[in-house]
């Protein structure tokens, strides 16, 4: 078998790995396993991001052209533009996720399920519980809205109003 | 040898003891968490100029995490080490081979008993990483975390309350944590269930590779299982969720390797001092043979064919006939065949002194 990547070499290095719930299948001889980092030696499990990432990322890219976003749009902080992001899979900086937050939620979701983060905080005191569980059923509330379940909508919608009556106190 | 002493190849590390729950099946756990600075370009995106003020952050950090005038940390400036020792902390899989992209502008902070490695430049700005013998991913996160709260009275992190600790690569977002636990499945891998077993793994949110990242059969049956997501659960669910998937794993290879020798000890325990043989006689042998060879040796052990020989020697071994750690061991630059025989004669020598 040949190497899916150089198609020159033969394929020696047999990868199997699910992504998004699928199950992909990599043929790659040594030279384009190490260089994809199938070989670093380290403990880092190596994600095929520049293929896999790259391709939500254009696709990203493409759904919401309508909404603004481009190849060109430019981060105004590290000045990283859309494509170098969708090329390398890498953010440039902080501010990154804020110039293209919007357009790489959904990639977000289908890379981890979710796109809101529940664990640790640098400073804790920056969040009270109470706040947090307001922003997570104000989440769960948009969810529900547009999944139409219009019932649990309304469940949550009540819990919050209790919530948010009892933080103003 | 590094500027600073006695090459790494001559220590052992935290998680070569050989010791921690379920050593039979785990070699170690390891917890890294991504950080980054709030007012830096990530590494990918920085000038050296602001590479080296990172660089110098890295080095306050180390002094900083000593308290009171300890000597529990070092800093290493990667440019400080030679190639050799540079290879030889990868092989401990205490630095990535990416921190040697810029060696010029990266470095690492090492703990005195080598469980903590911050690397400092790599794809992200800090990457914490905690290591431990056998099953103890909760020791590994609450030391990292420890860490982690440590070094973020220092510096200010890149955080968003939605998406949580901001990654280079958004595969990290949120927690920036990834558990990995390093197992041997000799038994899972000569019933032939292995294959199956990780694509149920993957189903369920784990990643798993070999050793060195080979799919379905790693270097001497040692596969590593990763937690996939970072986003949208706690620490304490992502190492939890972990924990369980190996215990399940642990459970399975245990019960193969009681079937293969319910099914014919005679040929399990000949495969074993066969493989035993060779490494107590050979006069040359390539590292890939060794590793098979190991591995065996290793399963014979744990299921007490060979009653003499001390768990702790295989990761020592596995670690220590590597291409930069034999080298340093020896003292002198090798070449493949030089090699050959000096992996051969370690480990003679190593298991007929037991």
């Amino acid at each position: 078998m040949r190497c899916e990547q150089c198609e020159k070499r033969e394929a020696t290095v047999h990868i199997k790995q699910m992504i998004n719930g699928e199950l992909e299948k990599f043929h790659l001889c040594v030279k384009c396993a190490s260089e994809h980092g199938y070989f670093s030696g380290s403990f880092e499990p190596k994600l095929p991001i520049g293929d896999m990432l790259g391709s939500f990322l254009h696709s990203a890219m493409s759904d919401s052209q309508a909404r603004g976003t481009t190849g060109q749009t430019r981060c105004p902080s590290c000045g990283l533009t859309y494509s170098d992001f969708a090329e390398t899979g890498f953010m440039g900086c902080a501010e990154c996720y804020r110039s293209f937050g919007e357009t790489i939620k959904p990639v977000i979701k289908r890379v981890h399920g979710d796109f809101v983060h529940r664990g640790k905080c640098p400073d804790p005191r920056s969040k009270t519980e109470t706040e947090f569980t307001i922003s997570d059923l104000k989440r769960q509330l948009e969810a529900a809205i547009e999944k139409e379940e219009f019932e649990r909508a309304a469940k949550i919608r009540d819990q919050l109003r209790d919530l948010e009556a009892g933080n103003n106190e | 040898m590094s500027s600073y002493g006695m090459s790494f190849a001559h220590r052992k590390s935290r998680w070569m003891e050989g010791q921690g729950p379920s050593q039979d099946v785990v070699i170690s756990s390891r917890i890294r968490l991504a950080r980054n600075l709030k007012d830096y370009p990530f590494p990918p995106m920085m000038t050296e100029d602001k590479a080296r003020e990172v660089l110098n952050l890295g080095c306050e950090i180390s002094e900083a995490l000593n308290h009171e005038g300890s000597a529990e940390y070092s800093w290493y400036p990667l440019g400080k080490l030679d190639s050799m020792e540079r290879q030889v902390l990868i092989e401990k899989h205490l630095i990535s081979p990416q921190l040697l992209r810029s060696a010029a502008i990266s470095g690492v902070i090492i703990s005195r008993d080598e469980a903590v490695s911050i690397m400092v430049n790599e794809e992200d700005h800090f990457r914490i990483q905690c290591l431990f013998s056998g099953m103890d991913l909760e020791a590994a996160w609450n030391l990292a975390d420890r860490l982690d709260s440590d070094i973020a009275g220092h510096v200010t992190y890149a955080f968003d309350d939605e998406f949580g600790y901001l990654t280079t690569c958004p595969t990290n977002l949120g927690t920036g944590l990834r558990g990995s636990v390093m197992t041997h499945l000799p038994g899972l891998v000569l019933t032939e269930q292995l294959s199956r077993i990780v694509s149920g793994l993957s189903k369920v949110g784990a990643v798993v590779r070999g050793l060195y990242g080979e799919g379905s059969q790693a270097e001497g049956s040692l596969y590593q299982i990763s937690n996939h997501v970072t986003l949208g659960h706690s620490e304490s669910e992502i190492v939890d969720n972990l924990n369980s998937i190996v215990s399940e794993v642990v459970r399975r290879e245990r019960s193969a390797r009681e079937a293969l020798l319910n099914r014919n000890r005679v040929k399990l325990e000949d495969r074993v001092y066969r493989a035993y043989g060779i490494l107590t006689n050979a006069r040359s042998i390539a590292a890939s043979e060794a590793i098979e060879l190991l591995s065996l040796v290793r399963l014979g052990v744990v299921l007490g064919i060979l009653t003499h020989i001390p768990i702790a020697v295989f990761p020592e071994l596995i670690v220590g006939t590597r291409r930069a750690s034999i080298q340093q061991k020896a003292g002198a630059h090798l070449d493949s065949d030089q090699r050959d025989l000096q992996r051969a004669n370690l480990i003679r020598k190593r298991l007929l002194a037991e």
